[in-house]
């Protein structure tokens, strides 16, 4: 995937005076011309693009996983505070959800993920009280984004 | 009042919701009874001691719910049946109800403005709600040689946020992975009818409603839980179910419109692995006419047990 110059948005040209400073833009704009199609997915350099554009930013691809945003939200409907990875795949929902108002604050929270990521889905509080354990809401969760 | 010691197998709350299990378990429930929240634990209880010489004593609170259909919309239809029996307090109950239970959460949470907002480890989104529990049965209580319909409908209320403090938290445990105690408290509303069409006496032929009012307050000692630190574990805990009923229209089936009841347990957890064993007392006063636990004398009854209990 290769364009020139006059089709990138202005801020991605080396005239830019863009606060990230010219030298580093110049940086970046070789490697996104450096962009490939390989089996229908954008790599730039060794990453995929979104996990080209997460370093970029600034993320931490595995604290900003699904994995992780699943397990974070089942402790913020649980009224946890604290880090996700620390919660483990295989503990128990029941375990940390005791009212039925957490499972549906639970539903809206993964609702929002998945349509965060896919437009199209959707997640019902039928599917979430179906999940026993904390994989099966990553599954479910995983399954719907990649739908 | 009597003191008795016994060994019970009280079976929890149940997520009979293991992986591979067959869907139909998973919609069982078993608790007391299911007029209340069931924000808090309350095993069902069985117990039986047939003497000899002497008439079996019984000691029996049990309900089993059916859920019609798995929870969608925030309302939940179930088939509930529940069956209460006591010989050791000192009047007997021997009720029997089955009928249809409607759960409806009243209000949907705000949508996330933000999904990773989630990450943030302080993040606790306000919402508040209240929840309905209604419930329509038939009744049998032999005691009194009754039939009839009884209904109730009661309101809890819910609320998480917009802090991570006891203040901001109804029906929603206050505690975290740093934490050494740990609090709920479920208050509750509501009315309840009772129309019995035949009785022995006429003392309990004839309608009544009442008005309710409760609240369900657990308290306990807790400590960190190695296998998941979100999760931690129970020293000891204090439960108080207190409710209280007032005849407002019709009959009253006793010499006082008020109906206090008041269930206290206080829990000592000795083991947690492969199950939970955990001994205390209970102490149990006041009464209950549509569960058939009446006053005594014209007084409220109360009783004391000691149980060894085992949990899932």
């Amino acid at each position: 995937m290769k364009k020139d110059n006059s089709k990138l948005p202005g801020f991605l040209t080396t005239a830019s005076t863009h606060t990230i400073g010219n030298l580093e833009l110049s940086k970046l704009l070789s490697e996104v011309k450096s962009a490939r199609v390989v089996d229908g997915k954008i790599f730039i350099g060794d990453q995929e693009l979104s996990a080209y554009l997460a370093d970029q930013l600034g993320y931490d691809s595995d604290s900003h996983s699904i994995k992780n945003l699943v397990k974070a939200a089942i402790l913020r409907a649980g009224g946890k505070n604290g880090a996700p990875q620390e919660l483990p795949d295989g503990a128990s929902i029941s375990d940390l959800l005791t009212a039925d108002a957490q499972y549906v604050l639970l539903a809206s929270y993964l609702d929002a993920i998945v349509k965060h990521f896919n437009i199209k889905g959707a997640v019902s509080l039928q599917e979430v009280n179906a999940c026993v354990l904390i994989q099966d809401a990553i599954d479910l969760v995983s399954g719907k984004i990649n739908s | 009042m009597k003191y008795i010691f016994v060994l019970l197998l009280l079976i929890n709350t149940i997520e009979l919701n293991a992986q591979k299990t067959p869907a139909w378990l998973n919609n069982i429930g078993i608790r007391k009874s299911f007029e209340d929240d069931e924000s808090t634990q309350n095993p069902g209880l069985f117990t039986m001691s047939i003497p000899k010489e002497k008439s079996p004593s019984y000691l029996v609170d049990f309900g089993l719910k059916y859920n019609l259909s798995a929870a969608a919309k925030q309302s939940q239809s179930s088939i509930i049946g529940e069956y209460h029996r006591n010989s050791i307090a000192d009047g007997p109950v021997n009720n029997f109800q089955i009928g249809y239970k409607f759960m409806s959460i009243l209000k949907k949470p705000e949508p996330l403005e933000n999904v990773f907002d989630l990450l943030n480890p302080d993040f606790i989104q306000t919402y508040k709600t209240f929840k309905l529990n209604t419930t329509a049965k038939y009744r049998y209580d032999k005691i009194e040689g009754s039939q009839g319909i009884a209904a109730t409908a009661m309101f809890s209320y819910f609320q998480q946020g917009p802090r991570a403090s006891v203040r901001t938290r109804w029906s929603s445990w206050n505690s975290n992975k740093d934490s050494n105690f740990a609090y709920l408290l479920v208050p509750e509303f509501g009315i309840e009818i009772q129309n019995n069409f035949k009785a022995d006496s006429t003392i309990y032929k004839g309608f009544v409603g009442r008005t309710v009012a409760g609240m369900q307050i657990s308290f306990g000692s807790i400590f960190p839980n190695k296998a998941n630190v979100y999760v931690p574990l129970n020293r000891w805990l204090f439960t108080v179910d207190a409710k209280l009923r007032y005849d407002v229209v019709g009959k009253e089936y006793s010499s006082s419109r008020w109906h206090p009841l008041i269930k206290t347990n206080l829990d000592f957890f000795l083991i947690y692995s492969p199950v939970k064993v955990i001994f205390g007392p209970a102490f149990t006063y006041g009464d209950n006419p549509i569960a058939g636990f009446r006053q005594f004398n014209f007084q409220p009854q109360q009783f004391w047990t000691i149980a060894f209990k085992v949990q899932k």
